[in-house]
């Protein structure tokens, strides 16, 4: 599933990142990698708020449906 | 020898400058406060050391124009030694960073920083190992307590060039070579794979309230209550200093004292200047009673810097510190983001808009964390025509406390619906935003009170030589005939068209020095309370003062004639329709 359908405190797992190097290269340099851990913080309106190995990140809505989760 | 200070955005360079220089830089809990470098010295091992804070870069290919500052910075140091601030709670991009900046052939020192904030989220890192591993003096660091900054200086002197492949070679499990970011990515998985151990994390009380703060359903009434609380202080607060003593203090004491011990008297040119123009009373010549109407360079100059407008800028900067190190900016950014996007901005735009709420300079000069020119241009252009400075806010408090609430408005609508065009007709992307959130932090009142002091101190510096030469010129012009001149020549522009009296020249003049010092003037003008708000609009927007505008010129460069063809159509457009309102509801 994508990461905008989680909803809020649900936690999953990034499998994929979808898109060019460089939108991977842009979320790696923010800590968002395939294979963390991230638990929903924010996801029905706004950018997508999410927390990843302890750290809270906003990412607007388009980048966060490049990104591909697995509960 | 040179030592920069070098890492990702919000990680504690700047704390670590303050306390290796005695420096005061501005430190804030919200990525992106350092925009332009600093030197400094430190003192180790009996020779004075020259420091650099640099702005926060991710890394060397640049996204926005601090961190091009940053590179360049690096790239214009050849011969320096590097000391990498890494926040220990995110170990694997500030590594990122650093390896990048070894693979350049800088000799490196890491901190790593927020060692705190690492325990609190259970992350153990294995300090020695990772030294071990990089060849390169590796010190644990808590930059708000200081703990570990002076062995990490004492240690600048162990800092020799490393090479990448060696660095491969200690890592277990990594063959490759490493020339592309992907590869980079994998040797830090490898490195942090022996380094780094995630403790289950405990949720807490703070953590509850960052997410309760910055989620869209619970965090925007909060976020409005916070502003709302935050307009209410500033009200009170400076009225309250105002009002019940610094009027008192310079319309009862000082005026009246410079009246009776300055030479020359009512009438005299140089009395005029400096004390009392006086106003006529049934054609005789009368002296003023209060510093508004007085005009003079030592009544109302030091009238306005200090009687009215040095409260409302102390209870703002103080608040606005609390704010930022508090760690609400960024949650307010994530709150206003989609509203942002309308007009081509994205949340981040909040940081520079709140910032010019305080003064336009330095406002303008944060429009660098913005990534693309269309942003930049965008916010400078808006933010130096809608957004109000503290200091003129402040006068505005005083002098026509009923209809603030009004012309605020009036601004803020003119910053959405100009945004709204601007957006659809500059050509150029706005990007999404993605940015870090940082944990709320208690604000530490050594920070805050330095911070308050500077800013506050750092307006007095300008204000007050400002606000006296303005009042000086605006004499002297009006001695010389040329205010009236300029009235009367432009009559028709200001009674046809903006619906304001002609005397309004005389602080439009003054605006282009000082926004406050236009505000008070106007105050001494007859007028309705119409007519006073389309002048105080007009005083707004018609020209940024000249120090934004020095900075306009420095930081847009070509862009800024763009900024002034939207400044002529805004003056002309928005100014004109507040006539026409008027002129609807029947008022004029
Ligand atoms: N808990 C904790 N907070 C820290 C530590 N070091 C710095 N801070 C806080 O982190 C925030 C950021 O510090 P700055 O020095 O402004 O960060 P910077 O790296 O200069 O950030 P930019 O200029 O935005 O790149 C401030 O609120 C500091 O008080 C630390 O070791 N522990
Ligand atoms: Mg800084």
């Amino acid at each position: 599933m994508i990461l905008t359908a989680l909803k809020s405190r649900e936690l999953a797992r990034i499998v994929a990142i979808e898109g060019g190097q460089g939108l991977r290269q842009k979320l790696l340099l923010h800590g968002i990698s395939e294979g963390s851990t991230v638990r929903m913080v924010s996801s029905n309106r706004g950018p997508v708020v999410l927390e990843i190995n302890g750290s809270t990140i906003a990412i607007g809505r388009g980048m966060a449906k490049k990104i591909i989760v697995q509960k | 020898m040179k030592t920069l200070l070098m890492g990702n955005p919000n990680v504690g360079k700047s704390v670590f400058f303050n306390r290796l220089t005695g420096a005061n830089i501005i430190e804030s809990n919200y990525p992106g406060t350092t925009v332009d470098y600093t030197k400094g010295y430190m003192r180790l091992e009996g020779k004075d050391i020259e420091i650099i804070d640099v702005p926060g870069t991710f890394s060397l290919e640049p996204k926005d124009k601090a961190e091009e500052v940053a590179v360049k910075m690096l790239h214009e140091s050849k011969g320096s030694k590097v000391m990498c601030i890494i926040d220990a709670s995110k170990v694997e991009r500030g590594l990122y960073l650093a390896l990048e900046i070894i693979e350049q052939g800088f000799p490196v020192v890491i901190a790593l920083n927020m060692w705190d904030v690492a325990i609190d989220k259970s992350i153990d890192i294995d300090a020695k190992k990772l030294e071990q591993i990089l060849r390169i003096p590796v010190v644990p660091t808590v930059g708000i307590s200081g703990e570990g900054i002076s062995t990490l200086a004492s240690r600048l002197g162990d800092a020799t060039p490393v090479k990448v492949e060696d660095i491969v070679e200690r890592t277990e499990g990594i063959k490759h070579k490493v020339n592309t970011p992907d590869e980079r990515w994998t040797l830090i998985e490898g490195i942090s794979k022996e380094i780094v151990t995630f403790g289950e994390y405990q949720h807490t009380l703070k953590d509850a309230i960052g997410d309760f703060t910055v989620k869209p359903a619970t965090g925007i009434p909060f976020a409005i209550a916070v502003l709302y609380g935050f307009w209410s202080v500033f009200g009170s607060f400076a009225g309250f200093f105002t009002d019940g003593f610094l009027v008192k203090i310079f319309d009862e004491h000082w005026l009246p004292w410079l009246q009776t011990v300055f030479p020359g008297g009512l009438g005299n040119w140089l009395y005029a200047l400096i004390v009392d123009v006086g106003h006529l009373e049934n054609g005789v010549l009368t002296a003023s009673d209060n510093c508004f109407e007085s005009f003079g360079a030592l009544s109302s100059g030091l009238f306005v810097p200090v009687g009215v407008v040095l409260p409302a800028i102390f209870i703002f900067y103080l608040m606005l510190a609390l704010l930022e190190d508090i760690g609400y900016m960024p949650r307010l950014a994530v709150l206003i983001d989609t509203v942002l996007h309308k007009i081509g901005l994205h949340g981040y735009a909040i940081v520079p808009s709140i910032l010019a709420l305080g003064c336009n300079v330095p406002a303008v000069g944060a429009t660098r964390i913005l990534e693309t020119k269309k942003q930049r241009f965008m916010m400078m252009t808006l933010l130096a025509l809608f957004i109000p400075c503290g200091a003129q806010i402040g006068i505005m408090q005083d002098v026509i406390p009923g209809s603030i609430g009004f012309v605020m408005l009036y601004l803020i609508a003119g910053y959405f619906i100009f945004g709204y065009i601007l957006n659809k007709i500059v050509p150029g992307k706005t990007p999404e935003i993605l940015m870090d959130v940082p944990p709320y932090q208690k604000p530490m009142s050594r920070n805050i009170s330095r911070k308050v002091w500077m800013r506050t101190s750092g307006f007095l510096k300008v204000a007050v030589p400002f606000v006296i030469l303005g009042s000086l010129l605006v004499n002297v012009l009006y001695l010389a005939g040329t205010i009236d001149w300029l009235g009367n020549i432009l009559a028709p522009m200001f009674e046809g068209w903006f619906g304001v009296p002609k005397e309004t020249a005389g602080p439009l003049v003054a605006a282009f020095l000082r926004k406050d010092l236009a505000v008070a003037q106007l105050s001494a003008i007859e007028m309705t309370k119409y007519q006073m708000i389309s002048a105080v609009v007009l005083v707004s927007i018609y020209f940024p003062c000249i120090a934004t505008f020095a900075m306009m010129l420095r930081e847009g460069g070509k862009a800024f004639l763009g900024s002034l063809a939207v400044l002529l159509v805004v003056v002309f457009t928005w100014g004109g329709l507040l006539h026409l309102l008027w002129i609807l509801m029947g008022v004029v």
